[in-house]
């Protein structure tokens, strides 16, 4: 997923996002930045395994297989 | 009273000499400015000075004292706060040019509370650029008095360089992933990040709302303790505040909560004693819990699980509640943040709701860790920072934000679970760096944590060595 071809991508997003709100992110700090947030996709990664259902505490919010 | 006689006091000592009218507010205060004058050129604590209001303060508390209205052990205490606190009339910048100009017309709560604890306030506080990254070249770092050269800790730097310089007698500062602790743990003097809620935030700039805490900065635990009392309660005007239950949180003295110290277990987080914790902090930490144990019920090894999910969760909430919280400004006048705020900023803007709501799902597991542990123990206890200070070029180089997961990997556990911790010190490195222990708790346990705190500094003692402050007071001399 965190790759040399993801980069566009990625970038993309930053620049998409960031213009959703009303930020402008120019070509250079684009780049810069791109790492930034692939190390940060990481971060997402750990934190979608981390809430798979067995160990979310609350029942609220799981999906409907986990329930008891 | 001379400028280089005020380490010779701690807040508790010159509120007693205050109440026994040995010295005066006027006299400690007129000298605090002559040290301010002379160090802080070199050590750049403070951003805004107020000699006036502190002179002004001074008279009134020795007024009163005078005849005999003694407010409390704050009265007449010279105190200086971080630059994120809103101060009526007084310019607060948070460390940024973008409210570089701006002069609040109401003060924080805990400004207001200080205020009728009687304190003089000297000024404004140094700071990372709202209280997030790097410090803005508008005000340049804080120097830590240990070793000019070496960073102060962020983000309440400014706090952690005055007070261990004797600048002044106690501060406060904010707390959103270790920026009490931090600069506490480096600056070898006691910060408590306490019980989320417990002390209001009403009118301090927010970094990250679910994950700041305001909290006192001291050179002892007592006079953190005296500090956390004046701000602690209720405040209507911040939605997150809480009232401690009756008998926990509450004012008691240090010295009747330490004999509950000796029937307390006490668990030691070893995961933050190995890999990834410099060997000299480790062993420090190591002799600390050795000193210790005398004087608690017990002492074992605990665990604590998804230490990998905290900061990839701490990330996530704080990226997003940050850029949350500047997007407007951030769009209208990106030019005005420090380099390093705006790209942490922007990079927080691309933060799913999807992932900012797992990341609340992995709090609601952490807290429930730390749950399951505080039945197993009372406190734990572990290092503050995981390594010395490092050199303030490395600390403000560009890009070195990144490398802040690393230092707050065990300070933002108990921002996400917004449980009460402390950091006093407990040694040095062998270049002479101060070493800080941390001490946790159950939400709510701040005074219990604090006790713990204080009987393990009056059992050590590290809180009676001072920075000599040789190279600053040599450039300064006439």
């Amino acid at each position: 997923m965190v790759g040399p071809d993801a980069d566009p991508a990625l970038r993309n997003a930053l620049v998409t996002m960031a213009r959703s709100a009303g930020v402008t992110i120019d070509e250079e700090t684009a780049t810069r930045l791109t790492p930034v947030l692939a190390s940060v996709l990481t971060d997402w990664e750990t934190l979608t395994r981390a809430v798979a259902p067995e160990v979310e505490p609350m029942s609220v919010g799981r999906r409907p297989e986990s329930q008891p | 009273m001379k400028w280089n006689e005020l380490e010779e006091f701690t807040l508790a000592a010159l509120s007693r000499a205050f109440k026994n009218r040995q010295v005066s507010p006027v006299e400690i205060t007129e000298a605090c400015l002559a040290r301010i004058e002379r160090l802080d050129r070199i050590l750049n604590a403070f951003i805004t000075l107020t000699p006036e209001r502190a002179l002004a303060d001074a008279r009134r508390a020795e007024q009163e004292i005078t005849r005999g209205d003694w407010r409390g052990p704050l009265h007449g205490v010279p105190i200086a706060i971080k630059d994120i606190f809103a101060t009526r009339g007084i310019r607060t910048t948070c460390g940024s040019r973008v409210l570089r100009d701006w002069i609040p017309t109401d003060d924080a709560t805990v400004v207001r509370r200080l205020a009728q604890a009687g304190i003089v306030l000297l000024g404004k506080l140094n700071m990372s650029e709202f209280a997030y990254a790097g410090i803005h070249p508008d005000f340049g770092p804080p120097r830590n008095p240990w070793n000019l050269d070496r960073f102060t800790g962020g983000s309440s730097g400014g706090s952690g360089a005055a007070v261990a310089a004797a600048l002044c007698f106690g501060s406060l500062g904010t707390d959103t992933g270790g920026s009490i602790r931090g600069p506490a743990a480096h600056c070898a003097i006691v910060g408590l990040k306490p019980t989320y809620g417990l002390v209001s935030r009403a009118g301090v700039i927010p970094l990250s709302w679910s994950l700041d805490h305001v909290g006192p900065m001291a050179r002892t635990v007592k006079d953190a303790a005296f500090l956390l009392d004046a701000i602690t309660g209720f405040d209507p005007a911040d939605p997150t505040s809480a009232d401690a239950p009756r008998g926990r949180g509450r004012p008691r003295s240090l010295q009747t909560l330490a004999k509950e110290v000796r029937r307390l277990r006490v668990g030691v987080l070893g995961e933050f004693l190995g890999e990834g914790t410099a060997p000299e902090v480790a062993a420090r930490v190591r002799a600390a819990v050795t000193a210790l144990e005398p004087h608690v019920g017990g002492v074992e090894a605990v665990a604590l699980p998804h230490t990998e999910e905290i900061i990839p969760a701490w990330s996530a909430i704080c990226y997003a509640e940050a850029s949350a919280y500047h997007e407007s400004t951030l769009a209208r006048r990106p030019e005005d943040f420090g380099d390093q705020v705006r790209e942490r900023l922007q990079v927080g803007l691309a933060v799913p709701a999807v992932q900012y709501l797992q990341a609340q799902r992995v709090r609601r597991m952490v807290i429930s860790d730390f749950a399951a542990l505080f039945e197993r123990v009372d406190l734990l206890v572990l290092p503050t920072m995981l390594a010395e200070a490092p050199t303030i070029a490395a600390a403000t180089a560009s890009g070195s934000w990144m490398a802040l997961r690393d230092r707050i990997r065990s300070t933002a556990p108990f921002n996400l679970a917004g449980l009460p911790a402390v950091s006093v010190p407990c040694g040095f490195t062998d270049s002479g760096l101060p070493v800080g222990l941390q001490i946790a708790g159950a939400r709510f346990a701040d005074r219990i944590v604090l006790a713990a705190a204080h009987v393990y500094e009056q059992a050590t003692g590290w809180w009676k060595r001072r920075p000599t402050l040789t190279r600053a007071s040599t450039a300064m001399a006439p």
